[in-house]
C-alpha cells in the first residue's frame, strides 16, 4: 500500500462529514456516500450495500461509465435521484504540479464528473502550478462541448462543466486546508456548486 | 452557516475586537509566554504559518478579507478590507458587532445555526485556537491529568455558560468551570479583592486534554502539537471524562460570604447570592447537566458550609484594622490578648486538623485549628518576609515549630473577641483574621428565594442571642 493510500479513508470520512454538515446547514437533504477504488464497481457496490438509492440516473451512469481506478469518489444524490460525483485525487508529494492536476482533469472528463479535488497530503502546490492557476483561472473551470462527433446541430450541443480545486490534507490536525487555487476554493464553495447542480 | 464560518466565528468570539469604525478586525490570541518569539521561536514560526496557511484562506474565501498578523506585543490576526459581509453575519447571528466580542457577545442566537455536532466542533475549534490554553501548567493535581483551559476575561457569564453547553454537546465535558465570581476566586478570604488584590481573575472552562483531542478539534498545528506533548506526560491510560450529571460534587470546608457578592459588576441574576460550588452557579443558569440530587443536600445544610465572617484573611496590620472598623459586629468587639500554648495547638492539629477550638462542641462552633495555625504561620512568614505573596513556603507546621525553637513566635500575639467573631493574630506589620464556624447561628442568616438562590445576610448582634 502506498503512503497516500493510508489517508484515503480518513479523507473520505472527513469530506462526507463536512458535506453532510454544510448541506444540513443549507437546509438541503442529500444522500452522501463514497468509496475508494474503481468507480464502476464502486457504485455497484454502494447500490448493492444500500448505501445509495439506485436511481435510474445513477444506474444508467454506472452502466455507461468507463472503468476508472480512483483514489476517492463521493456520490451526492437528491431526493429525485439526481446526483453529482466528486472525484478526489490524493497525492503524498512534496508539491503537486500540472501533471497531477492533468490526471484529475482526465478522470473528470472520462467520467463526466463535474467536480474534482486534487488533495496533497502534508505537501504543497508547486509554485509553477500556483502561478498558472492564478493567472489562468479557467483551467479549473472547464466547459466541454459534447455531441460534436455525433453530428449534432450547433444548437443541440450540450455543454458539460468541470470544476476543480487544489487542497491539502493536514495529517496532524486531520483536516483539509485550502490553497485558494482553483474554482473550488473551499468546502462551502464546493457545497454551493453541488447544490446549484442538484436544484 | 457552514463549517468554515463556524470556525471563524469561534476564532472571532474568542479574541475578536472590532474597531468602532468597522474598518478592521483584530483577533487577539492571548498566548502570552507560550507563543513568545524570543522564548520559543519554533512555536512562533508555527503560529505564523497557521495564520497564513489556514486562517487566511478561509477568511479570504468567506468574507473577502485580507489577513496578516502581529507577533508582538501579543499574537494577533489582523483582518482588513471591507468588513460588511462579516458584520452582516455577526448581526444575523445576534453577535454584538463592536468592541471586544468575548466580553460582550452572546451566542444564544448563533447556536441554532450550529445545527449539528460537526459545526459545533468547528466553532469550538476556533475558540480552542484562540483562547484554549494548552500551557503545560494546566493540570488536575499532577501530570497525569492534562487540561485545556478555555479562558475568558470580563463579566460575560452568559457566554461562558453557553460555551460550556456546546462543549457538553460535543462530549467534551467540563472538568471544572472557574467562574469570575468572588466565591470562586476567594474561597477563604471575605475581603480579598475589596481592600487589596482582585478576585476578578477571569473565567476558565477546564476540559481534560485527552478528552478534548478525541472529541474536539484544533486547526492550529502549534496548538495540537503542544496538546500532544502535554498528553505524553500522562502516565496512565487515556482518561474518559464523565458528564456533569455523573460527577460527584465535593464541597470541602466552609467558605466565607464574600463582601463583594452584591457587587454591581456581578450580573443581576447572580448578584447578592452565595455559591458553594461551581455547579451551583451552573444551576442558577438553568444548566440541565447539574446533578441536582447532589447539590440540594448541600444547600439544605448551607449553614455548615458558610461563614458570614472570613475564613482566613492575611493582610497588613493597617488593612486588618480597616476591616475590623468596616462592619458593625466586628467594630463592637472587645479583644483580649490570649496566651496560647502553640505546641498544644500543634498537638491538636496532628490528632485531627479539622478540630474546632475555643468554641462550643455542643453547637459545633469554634475556630478550625488548621486555619488558626495556617494564619499563624502566614503572619510569621510575612513578618520574616519569606512568604511568596501571602502564601507560606514549605510546611506551615514546620515553620511554626522553627519559630518556637528560635523564639521568634513571641512577637506574634493572638487576640480573642468577646463573641464568636474572628480572632486577630498580629505581628508588628502583618496580621491575620480567622473566622469561627457556628452553624446554629449562621442558619438564621440564610434566605432562600428560589430553587438555587440562597442569600446570606450580614450577621447582627442579636443573632448571637
Amino acid at each position: 500500500m502506498s503512503n497516500e493510500q493510508t489517508f484515503y479513508n480518513e479523507i473520505l470520512d472527513y469530506l462526507i462529514l463536512q458535506l453532510n454538515s454544510n448541506f444540513q446547514a443549507m437546509g438541503k437533504k442529500y444522500l452522501i456516500t463514497g468509496a475508494t477504488g474503481e468507480l464502476k464497481k464502486g457504485i455497484d457496490k454502494l447500490i448493492k450495500d444500500k448505501s445509495i438509492f439506485p436511481s435510474l440516473f445513477l444506474t444508467v451512469f454506472a452502466d455507461a461509465v468507463a472503468p476508472l481506478d480512483l483514489d476517492i469518489f463521493i456520490v451526492i444524490m437528491n431526493a429525485k435521484g439526481l446526483f453529482e460525483i466528486l472525484i478526489c485525487e490524493i497525492k503524498d508529494l512534496k508539491a503537486v504540479g500540472l501533471k497531477e492536476l492533468s490526471q484529475l482533469i482526465g478522470y473528470c472528463l472520462i467520467s463526466d464528473s463535474k467536480l474534482g479535488l486534487l488533495i496533497n497530503v502534508d505537501g504543497q502546490i508547486s509554485p509553477r502550478l500556483t502561478t498558472i492557476l492564478h493567472n489562468n483561472p479557467d483551467i479549473t473551470n472547464i466547459t466541454r462541448i459534447v455531441g460534436v462527433h455525433q453530428g449534432k446541430a450547433k444548437e443541440e450541443l450540450d455543454l458539460h462543466e468541470h470544476n476543480l480545486g487544489v487542497m491539502k490534507w493536514n495529517s496532524i490536525t486531520k483536516r483539509i486546508e485550502y490553497s485558494n487555487a482553483g474554482k473550488i476554493s473551499s468546502i462551502p464553495k464546493l457545497c454551493e456548486l453541488i447544490s446549484n447542480y442538484l436544484e | 452557516m457552514n463549517n468554515d464560518k463556524a470556525y471563524l466565528l469561534g476564532l472571532i468570539i474568542g479574541g475578536g475586537i472590532i474597531n468602532p469604525t468597522k474598518s478592521n478586525l483584530i483577533i487577539v490570541l492571548p498566548y502570552k509566554r507560550w507563543g513568545k518569539v524570543i522564548s520559543n521561536p519554533i512555536r512562533a514560526g508555527k503560529i505564523a504559518s497557521d495564520i497564513l496557511l489556514k486562517v487566511k484562506p478561509v477568511f479570504e474565501n468567506e468574507y473577502d478579507i485580507s489577513v496578516t498578523f502581529n507577533p508582538e506585543p501579543e499574537w494577533s490576526i489582523v483582518c482588513t478590507g471591507n468588513l460588511e459581509k462579516l458584520t452582516d453575519d455577526l448581526h444575523k447571528f445576534g453577535i454584538v458587532n463592536g468592541g471586544e466580542l468575548r466580553k460582550n457577545a452572546g451566542i444564544e442566537n448563533l447556536i441554532p445555526y450550529l445545527c449539528d455536532e460537526n459545526l459545533k466542533r468547528q466553532f469550538i475549534a476556533g475558540l480552542a485556537d484562540s483562547i484554549g490554553s494548552v500551557v503545560n501548567s494546566h493540570r488536575r493535581f499532577n501530570d497525569d491529568y492534562q487540561i485545556i483551559s478555555f479562558e475568558f476575561s470580563g463579566d460575560n457569564f452568559r457566554l461562558v455558560f453557553e460555551i460550556c453547553q456546546l462543549l457538553n454537546e460535543i462530549k467534551c465535558f467540563a472538568d471544572q468551570i472557574l467562574w469570575n465570581h468572588p466565591n470562586q476566586h476567594s474561597g477563604n478570604d471575605r475581603y480579598y479583592g475589596h481592600y487589596y488584590g482582585t478576585w476578578k481573575k477571569g473565567f476558565k472552562i477546564r476540559v481534560l486534554l485527552d478528552q478534548y483531542t478525541k472529541k474536539g478539534s484544533f486547526v492550529f498545528n502549534a496548538k495540537l502539537e503542544a496538546a500532544k506533548e502535554n498528553i505524553e506526560k500522562e502516565k496512565t491510560e487515556e482518561h474518559e471524562a464523565n458528564s456533569c450529571l455523573d460527577r460527584r460534587i465535593n464541597v470541602n470546608g466552609i467558605k466565607p460570604v464574600h463582601i463583594d457578592e452584591d457587587n454591581f459588576w456581578i450580573p443581576k441574576n447572580l448578584r447578592g447570592y452565595h455559591f458553594v460550588h461551581h455547579k451551583h452557579l451552573c444551576a442558577m443558569f438553568g444548566c440541565p447537566y447539574v446533578p441536582k440530587n447532589q447539590l440540594k443536600p448541600i444547600l439544605d445544610n448551607l449553614e455548615c458550609y458558610i461563614t458570614p465572617f472570613t475564613v482566613i484573611t492575611k493582610a497588613r496590620v493597617d488593612q486588618i484594622n480597616k476591616i475590623l472598623e468596616s462592619e458593625e459586629v466586628l467594630k463592637n468587639r472587645t479583644y483580649t490578648k490570649y496566651e496560647v500554648k502553640v505546641e498544644k495547638l500543634i498537638e491538636i492539629y496532628k490528632r485531627d486538623p479539622n478540630t474546632l477550638i475555643w468554641g462550643n462542641s455542643k453547637d459545633k462552633s469554634g475556630y478550625p485549628v488548621n486555619k488558626v495555625l495556617q494564619a499563624l504561620a502566614a503572619v510569621l512568614s510575612m513578618e520574616s518576609r519569606t512568604s511568596r505573596g501571602k502564601r507560606t513556603s514549605g510546611n506551615f507546621i514546620r515553620s511554626i515549630e522553627d519559630a518556637i525553637s528560635n523564639d521568634t513566635i513571641k512577637h506574634i500575639n493572638i487576640y480573642m473577641p468577646d463573641k464568636l467573631t474572628p480572632i486577630k493574630i498580629l505581628g508588628t506589620n502583618f496580621g491575620a483574621l480567622v473566622g469561627p464556624e457556628n452553624p446554629g447561628v449562621y442558619k438564621k442568616l440564610i434566605e432562600k428565594d428560589s430553587e438555587f438562590g440562597y442569600k446570606v445576610r450580614a450577621i447582627r448582634e442579636e443573632d448571637f442571642e
